[in-house]
């Protein structure tokens, strides 16, 4: 098994669901140009929906009206393609402005099934964090991008203005969040904070002296490198210890948990207020680049 | 007893000079600076009353001659008092948050606006900072998630009962691009349309019935999400204003801390807290906007903008003590403030902070000095001033909307208190037109100050301009003045006074004199002006102004125009008239003639026959009738037909200046005696034959002595001029010098009978016991020659004919009775 964490290539975006959100399309291209890697985004008909329009009972719940109104297959894929449309108007503003290399691709099939088939070792999937009521909490294609080989960037539902160091929560020193973290840090200019979780007292301060100099190898001048010791087990532990840190990114590996919505990740990213990048667990993921 | 010949006026009297002996000083240099009222005793008394008084309408309107400089005199005057004056207070304008179309004025103790400004400002600049950070902090993001998270899990609470009901009968709740529809599954996949129908009926049917059963149920929990989204943004703005409230409270303390005896201030910061609590995402908003827009919120039209102070005037920029404010440009804006316009997005827009103050606001509990004429000729200033003083506050009238040139929103500020003291000034014609025409001009303006142009020449006011003239040269940087060119400077002045006891208080003409003389001292690279620096100037003025002069004199020496300055003429007299154009006079001789028969007792004014003489002119020829008729009336109708008529005149004339001449003519026509050329005649006269002052004497006699000089001093020419005007004289040096040597002559006359004596050489000649004149008089010859012309109308009308009217008569002038 090894510590180093895949080489992204690709920060991909599904659009499908919060298709026509700047605010999202921003955050991800940013990012993306941060760590160097292309957009991809990914506007997903739903072809169960093509198949309901075949059902003569099927209806369609319309919002805001409220409102029933049957299945209508030439409608429906008229509405589908209005709205990859207009998911392309905004990545493509955005894209513009930030000068960053993208794909956008539209697909018909099963959402789910897509964001997993296109979401590999080598991928970061973007997952937004629900802000308000209305959103359906059930989305296969969320569940999709836990269940994937990818890692995950956790988007909090109202980012704060965050301008400190990128944060890597550390298991160990070998733990490859801390190379990812490295890496954004030196791209962006920011500091590094290191989080090294609950260790006994006799392990800790080798524990960061290890992480420290592997930082410093990794290119991170020492005297950008700040250090907070997690003071115990558990979420409420690790948010103590961001408290104040005015982090812009925390990068964590995932535990090997069953994926779920409310993950840590979630919660920090809600609570933080900044993104989250949440590394698949080592061992599940061949060592890459 | 018949009056003497008038005998020349000595030379010793032709010119006064100045008698500074009284004045120790080298040059001017050495005299203390008078600033101020100059020999203004009734002016200063006006304005000392004017702006000591307190009471309404107690305002002043200063009138003198435009060179006056009144605007300096009175500034000065006003400045010298001012600091002894209490300060009046700052004023400022705010947000109207409760109706921002109306900007709330606050008054603050004089220097105070900008500190309130300050304050005002500081807090909102800490506020676009300490806000974002406290709102993107762990606490706030902390309590909101968690807010929000227990709104989420009530909404997902109802998703998820009726996710887990539809799992329950197979059946999968889709998102549609435009909302939500229900598919039935198998094996957690939706099942495809063919494979559906592919079911037994009795599944279709239940499957069917799980579906309508769960629309019913998504419809109810959709129904939800509203409440919900209310319920959360409720909850979210109570959180908001919760923190914000924390956080604002000790910064709005301590900005308000030093305005607490202030109570309009404390409520505008408390109605400043209160719109920052509703709008606190502003700030937030604000500091994660675009580095663009977070420029554009600084600038004026920001949305900061609500929150800042609008400092209209403030008595911080000057000192202690009351205001004195010059407006040269009354315009309506200039005047009572003005609102302008920023363009965005292709609108105009406006706010309290782009109230501009008017000069009135700048003077509020001072004083305020405009120019009449300047306020006149500006369009609605003039009756809004009036409306300012009427209502005792300043309103902020915007012109496009007065003339419909805009519908554009606009501001209605507060209006302002107004205690100013308003001091006009302007030419006296000015001020009794506005007087004539204006009846509110009397309730305005109840105090005249009026400037005289001139004062008595004495040695204490010749010492007092001569340190004016110390002044200008001071203030003005030039070079001083010797004793002897202060001198000639104090004697111009009695010149330009036309009198030389007088002393003109023009400082406009005083200080161009100075200047000029000045600047010939200075290209001859002395470093005090002389004497002869100043005779430069004058001699420099009069010959860049006398182009018309030379062209005058000319056409009379090349005989073009005709005028005779020898010999002697029946019915012929030089006049004297003097010619003003772009403030520069000069006397020129005109011949004057006269022609007499016998009439209906007419005297035809040819001037006016013609309309180019004026009614003064025509009142003077009218007064000769009377002459005649009072003098030589011998119970008989004046028979008289004469016309009078200025030579080649081709402009008008008006002026009785000439009637005395004219009066010559007429009694040489009648008489037969020639006048003498070689004299020039001025001066008016009246129904008994006295000669009475005119204007312009010095330049008059000038005028006809330099046509002497240029034909050759004949020892005998000289004018004749009203007795009274003697005082006037403040002849050139070389008329003087002429004068001194016998070679001219200046006689005051004081009677027809004298200056009739001169021009012919033969007496005039009284009545005597028997009321008949001596033989060989002029007046004997005049009394004659109209009985003859009355024999004659007699005999004309006894023969019926009708022959005796205007030109019935035959006689030609010079024709002896």
């Amino acid at each position: 098994m090894s510590a180093a964490p895949p080489a992204f290539r690709r920060l991909i975006l599904d659009v499908g669901d919060h298709a026509a959100n700047p605010r999202i399309a921003r955050a991800a291209a940013e990012f993306a140009r941060a760590l160097g890697l292309d957009l991809h985004c990914v506007f997903v008909e739903d072809e169960a929906v093509y198949g309901l329009a075949g059902l003569p009972f099927a209806r369609e719940l319309r919002l805001p009206a409220h409102e029933w109104h049957p299945m209508d297959a030439t409608r429906i894929a008229s509405e589908f393609a209005q709205a990859a449309a207009q998911a392309r108007r905004v990545v493509d503003e955005v894209v513009r402005t930030l000068g960053i290399a993208n794909a956008f691709e539209v697909v018909r099939g099963d959402p789910a099934a897509c964001i997993a088939v296109l979401s590999t070792a080598t991928d970061i999937v973007v997952v937004a964090e629900r802000g308000a009521p209305g959103a359906w909490p059930f989305d296969r294609r969320r569940a999709a991008a836990y269940r994937s080989a990818a890692a995950l960037l956790v988007l909090p539902p109202r980012p704060a203005s965050r301008q400190g160091p990128i944060a890597a929560v550390l298991a160990d020193a070998a733990d490859a969040c801390l190379e990812v973290a490295a890496r954004a840090a030196r791209s962006a200019g920011a500091s590094l904070l290191l989080l090294p979780l609950a260790l006994p007292p006799d392990q800790l301060q080798a524990a960061i002296a290890r992480a420290t100099a592997r930082a410093t190898a990794l290119g991170v001048p020492p005297d950008r490198i700040a250090v907070r010791p997690v003071a115990g087990p558990g979420l409420d532990a690790l948010l103590h210890a961001l408290a104040g840190s005015d982090a812009r990114l925390v990068v964590l590996t995932r535990a090997a948990d069953p994926p779920q919505d409310d993950t840590p990740g979630a919660r920090i990213a809600r609570a933080h207020g900044a993104p989250v990048l949440l590394l698949e667990p080592r061992g599940t993921v061949p060592a890459e680049g | 007893m018949p009056q003497p010949v008038p005998t020349p006026i000595p030379a010793g009297l032709l010119y006064r000079p100045a008698d500074l002996a009284g004045l120790a000083f080298e040059t001017t240099a050495d005299l203390a600076p008078l600033p101020g009222l100059i020999g203004q005793p009734r002016a200063h008394e006006a304005i000392r009353f004017g702006t000591g008084i307190a009471h309404r309408g107690f305002n002043i309107f200063a009138i003198g001659a435009g060179g006056a400089r009144m605007q300096e005199s009175i500034r000065a005057l006003l400045d010298d008092a001012a600091p002894g004056r209490p300060q009046p207070p700052d004023w400022v304008y705010v947000n109207n948050f409760a109706a921002p179309h109306r900007p709330v004025a606050i008054s603050l103790p004089g220097g105070q606006a900008p500190v309130l400004e300050k304050a005002v400002h500081t807090l909102v600049d800490d506020l676009r900072s300490a806000l974002p950070a406290v709102f993107a902090g762990e606490d706030y993001q902390k309590r909101r998630a968690a807010l929000e998270q227990s709104i989420q899990a009530r909404h997902e609470s109802g998703f998820t009962a009726l996710n887990e009901k539809a799992t329950a009968h197979n059946i999968a709740v889709l998102r549609t691009p435009m909302g939500f529809a229900m598919a039935p599954t198998r094996d957690g996949k939706v099942v495809p349309p063919a494979d559906f129908n592919a079911w037994p009926e009795a599944e279709q049917q239940a499957t069917r019935a799980a579906i309508e059963e769960l629309e019913k149920d998504l419809e109810q929990t959709l129904r939800t999400i509203p409440r919900l989204e209310k319920e959360q943004r409720d909850a979210v703005r109570a959180l908001d204003r919760e923190t914000a409230r924390f956080a604002l409270a000790q910064p709005f303390e301590e900005a308000k801390a030093p305005f607490t005896a202030l109570p309009a201030v404390m409520a505008q910061f408390d109605a400043m807290l209160a719109d920052i609590l509703d709008n606190v995402g502003l700030f937030i908003a604000a500091e994660a906007a675009e580095p663009a827009a977070l420029a554009a919120a600084g600038r004026l039209g920001g949305p900061f903008d609500r929150y800042e102070v609008n400092v209209l005037v403030t008595q911080a920029d000057h000192g202690a003590g009351a205001p004195v404010i010059e407006e040269l440009h009354p315009t309506l804006g200039n005047l009572v403030g003005r609102i302008e316009y920023l363009q965005m997005q292709g609108a105009l827009v406006t706010n309290f902070r782009l109230i501009k103050p008017g000069a009135l606001h700048r003077a509020n509990g001072g004083t305020i000095l405009i120019d009449a004429r300047s306020l006149l000729t500006e369009p609605f200033s003039w009756t809004a001033l009036k409306r300012a003083l009427l209502r005792q506050q300043i309103t902020i009238e915007d012109v496009a909307r007065f003339v419909g040139l805009t519908t554009t929103v606009s501001l209605e500020p507060d209006p302002i208190p107004l205690d100013v003291k308003v001091v006009l000034f302007g030419d006296r014609q000015l001020y009794y037109l506005l007087a004539a025409y204006d009846p509110e001009l009397a309730q305005h303006f109840k105090v005249l100050a009026d400037f005289d142009d001139e004062v008595d020449r004495s040695e204490a006011s010749e010492a007092m301009l001569a340190r004016l003239i110390g002044s200008i040269a001071a203030r003005e940087g030039l070079s001083p003045l010797d004793r002897a060119a202060t001198a000639r400077a104090v004697e111009h002045a009695a010149r330009l006074a036309d009198d030389a006891g007088k002393l003109t208080l023009l400082v406009e003409q005083m200080h161009d004199l100075v200047a000029e003389a000045g600047h010939w001292a200075a290209q001859a690279g002395r470093p005090v002006v002389t004497r002869a620096d100043v005779e430069q100037a004058i001699a420099q003025q009069i010959h860049r102004a006398s182009r018309l002069r030379e062209r005058s004199q000319e056409m009379i020496l090349r005989d073009i125009a005709l005028v005779d300055t020898a010999g002697s003429r029946v019915g012929q007299v030089n006049g004297l008239s003097v010619l003003m154009l772009g403030g520069y006079a000069f006397g020129r001789p005109s011949r004057i003639t006269c022609r007499v028969r016998p009439g209906a007792g007419r005297i035809v004014d040819i001037e006016r026959e013609v309309e180019l003489g004026g009614p003064l002119h025509s009142k003077g020829v009218l007064i000769l009738s009377g002459f005649l008729g009072g003098r030589y009336a011998m119970g008989a109708p004046m028979s008289l037909s004469a016309s009078l008529v200025f030579e080649q005149s081709y402009g008008g004339v008006d002026g009785d200046s000439a009637s005395s001449a004219e009066l010559y003519t007429l009694l040489s026509a009648l008489s037969g005696l020639p006048l003498r050329q070689d004299l020039a005649v001025t001066g008016s006269v009246n129904q008994h034959g006295i000669v009475q002052a005119i204007g312009g004497v010095n330049e008059k006699i000038e005028g006809f002595f330099d046509i002497c000089s240029a034909r050759g001093l004949s020892g005998t020419q000289g004018v004749l001029i009203p007795r009274a005007n003697a005082q006037h004289l403040m002849l050139r040096a070389d008329v003087v010098a002429a004068c001194a040597a016998g070679r001219f002559a200046i006689y005051p006359v004081e009677t027809i009978d004298q200056g009739i004596a001169l021009l012919t050489g033969v007496p005039a000649g009284e009545r005597d016991a028997g009321g008949a004149y001596p033989p060989g008089s002029v007046n004997q010859a005049v009394e004659a020659r109209l009985a003859h012309f009355a024999a004659l109308r007699k005999r004309a009308g006894d023969a019926g004919d009708g022959a005796a009217g205007d030109d019935a008569g035959t006689e030609r002038n010079g024709g002896k009775p």
